[in-house]
């Protein structure tokens, strides 16, 4: 068990590795001419001094000892400063008045999902076929069929008018967090109350629910007891998918409402090429992912008595 | 096996003309035409048949497991003082099921819930039905159990998942699972149509051991003879959704008289002769959506009387027993004389060669 963990760790510094690395190199493949928008125009400063300001930002360095100085600050907790956004401003400062925004937003959507979704799912199974199950079988294949962008535009577009919530994100008025959770948590309920309900509608025909019943345990307890927890079990799989799609989803709801968080200014310091502050972001994100992913994958090990099997091809 | 029938016969479970139909597409299906039977105390019965006779429709509505689709037209089945037909909510199952009549299903790789410890499912049983026994001791309790159904280090194993185990294991676990209830009745599924032929054996012998250790009434689920031949005291053929025949295991199997019974017999391949072409009983079973008329086997019967066809024979009594009676027009006295097949003279006395 505890060889699995480490295992899957290492497994996971090393993709983390592998992505902000191929961030790093790709940023020094963008044209230098972004580096220069924000001081001044490009045209004004001569050759000499453009290659100036880069020789300074340590732009000129052969490539290894650029990637080996970002590694070498970032393990000192050193994120190097914002060159453009907000020049010689931290980073660390700029993301920490972030973080709270990005994190209301990402925390609140994935625990709606979750707890709406999986009882949902769970409501669906135990009444197949009635109405609770057309009805949320309707709504599941319209949000996986219909594009994320659409509907969020929609959400936008006509609720805020319909409840008059106010269109943009505005920190002093909370009843505009509403529209931009909503949007983020409506993929994942859907995603959650569909394998609930798939996983629950599979045991429910297992035979050790016969059993369950034979000994005269009560329906009740039948469901609790045995039922939901073993649905759960390969749901939980599905958990850090969904937590990767909420986070990306997050980046495109975050600009849609101009909420300050991570994800709009991802979007910002991309198309204004502040590298430092690109890496940074990315780096967070991928974080965010890999142990994500991470934590499913150990939740899934603990859940699972049989999981230790699993890798001799085992028993499941 | 003769001993039972010296013991006072004490009815514990008595079904009248049960007819149980179901209903499919629109259309309705008779599975269980008015069946009679009375189970004894601490019998073993074996009913045999085969797929699709309705042999386990006709014991899952002993504890109210038929399917959704399925429901009970007409008939009483008396267990207690207490008609079990005239159960409808599962308040009132949950006074039997366990309890009273337990069951052992067929496949042991699913019949246990993968996710917990086969201690804790034993434990589940047993705080069902012992109202008065804390957590704690019904641990203990289960390691008994564990240690009951032949398994070494009960204590170890309890903590084990399913995973863990065999399938011969598991379905001792699942057979420790029904005993942890304390039934009355055992139900057994076919309990070894999954398992492989050595650990049958054991399992069959397992559940003879509780059967005499707990007084239990067992009944056997079962289209393999060999299994008849080796627990069961009465055994009773189904066919068509009837019982066609039912007597002690030797008048059965010596003496059979309901032309079913000799197809059936006739169709052990151990029976066969080396070189000749196994017995296979011609046709298809009739479509139970229709009314049967007449002997249900009558259409796959080359002996079959006209009479067959016109009149549902009633019960006969086999002359010179008390218990073996069939459901076929031969044992009229006005029929004319069938020889049944040689097949089935050559049993002789000895079926241990089933």
């Amino acid at each position: 068990m505890l060889g699995y963990f480490v295992k899957r760790t290492l497994q996971s510094l090393l993709t983390l590795f592998i992505v902000v690395t191929a961030v790093f190199l790709m940023l020094r493949l963008m044209p230098e001419e972004g580096y220069f928008e924000a001081t001044a125009g490009v045209d004004r400063l001569t050759i000499e001094q453009q290659e100036a300001i880069l020789r300074a930002m340590g732009l000129r360095d052969p490539i290894h000892v650029q990637l080996g100085n970002f590694y070498r600050n970032l393990f000192r907790g050193d994120l190097g400063t914002s060159i453009i956004f907000r020049p010689h401003v931290p980073i660390t400062e700029i993301i920490a008045e972030r973080i709270p925004f990005s994190a209301t937003l990402g925390l609140a959507a994935i625990s709606i999902s979750l707890t709406v979704g999986i009882p949902l799912g769970a409501g669906m199974a135990l009444y197949k076929g009635k109405m609770l199950d057309r009805i949320g079988t309707f709504f599941i294949v319209i949000m996986i069929a219909v594009p994320a962008v659409i509907y969020h535009l929609l959400i936008q577009l006509y609720v805020t008018d319909w409840l008059s919530l106010p269109m943009l994100f505005n920190e002093r008025r909370p009843e505009s967090w509403i529209l931009p959770i909503l949007s983020l948590s409506i993929a994942g309920i859907a995603s959650y109350a569909m394998w609930m309900r798939r996983f629950m509608v599979d045991e429910l025909n297992k035979d050790y629910v016969k059993l369950a019943r034979a000994k005269g345990q009560k329906s009740q307890k039948i469901m609790m007891f045995h039922v939901f927890r073993n649905s759960f079990v390969p749901v939980v799989q599905f958990i850090p998918a969904s937590i990767l799609f909420t986070i990306a989803g997050s980046i495109f709801v975050e600009s849609l409402y101009s909420i300050p968080g991570m994800g709009g200014l991802l979007v910002q310091v991309i198309q204004r090429q502040d590298n430092p502050l690109v890496q940074a972001l990315v780096l967070i994100y991928t974080c965010l992912g890999v142990f994500g992913m991470l934590l499913g994958d150990i939740a899934m090990a603990i859940v699972d008595p049989r999981i230790k099997f699993a890798k001799k091809g085992g028993a499941r | 096996m003769t001993e039972y029938a010296n013991t006072n016969k004490e009815v514990v479970l008595s079904i009248k003309d049960l007819v149980v139909k179901f209903s499919l597409r629109g259309r309705i299906l008779k599975a269980i035409r008015e069946i009679s039977l009375d189970l004894y105390r601490g019998e073993s019965l074996a009913i045999v048949g085969e797929s699709g006779s309705g042999k386990s429709v006709f014991t899952k509505t002993f504890n109210g497991m038929l399917d959704s689709n399925g429901f009970i037209e007409q008939g009483s089945i008396t267990y207690n003082g207490m008609d079990l037909t005239k159960f409808k909510k599962e308040k009132d199952w949950l006074q039997i099921r366990g309890g009273e009549i337990a069951m052992v299903f067929q496949d042991p790789m699913t019949s246990l819930n993968p996710l917990k410890t086969i201690g804790t499912q034993i434990c589940e049983a047993i705080l069902l039905h012992n109202k008065d026994v804390t957590p704690q001791q019904a641990k203990q309790k289960a390691v008994e159990y564990i240690a009951d159904v032949g398994i070494e280090e009960p204590l170890r194993r309890s903590n084990q998942f399913p995973h863990e185990f065999s399938g011969g294991m598991r379905q001792r676990i699942v057979i420790a699972i029904a005993m942890a209830c304390n039934p009355k009745i055992l139900i057994c599924d076919e309990p070894t149509t999954a398992l492989d032929v050595t650990i049958q054996a054991q399992i069959l012998g397992l559940l003879k051991d509780l059967k005499d250790k707990y007084n239990l009434t067992i009944v056997y689920i079962t289209h393999d003879l060999g299994v008849v031949a080796a627990v069961a005291d009465r055994v009773a053929v189904m066919y068509a959704g009837d019982i066609v025949e039912i007597g002690e295991v030797r008048e059965v199997f010596y003496n059979a008289q309901h032309p079913y019974t000799w197809a059936l017999l006739s169709s052990l391949p151990q029976l066969g002769v080396k070189g000749e072409k196994l017995f296979a009983i011609r046709g298809t079973p009739p479509n139970l959506f229709q009314e049967v008329r007449g002997d249900a086997f009558a259409p796959r019967n080359p002996n079959a009387l006209k009479i067959d066809f016109v009149e549902r024979p009633p019960y006969f009594p086999v002359p010179g027993s008390s218990t073996h009676k069939a459901r076929t027009w031969l044992l009229d006295p006005r029929a004319p004389k069938v020889e049944p097949p040689s097949a089935i003279k050559a049993i002789g006395g000895d079926y241990n060669a089933l």
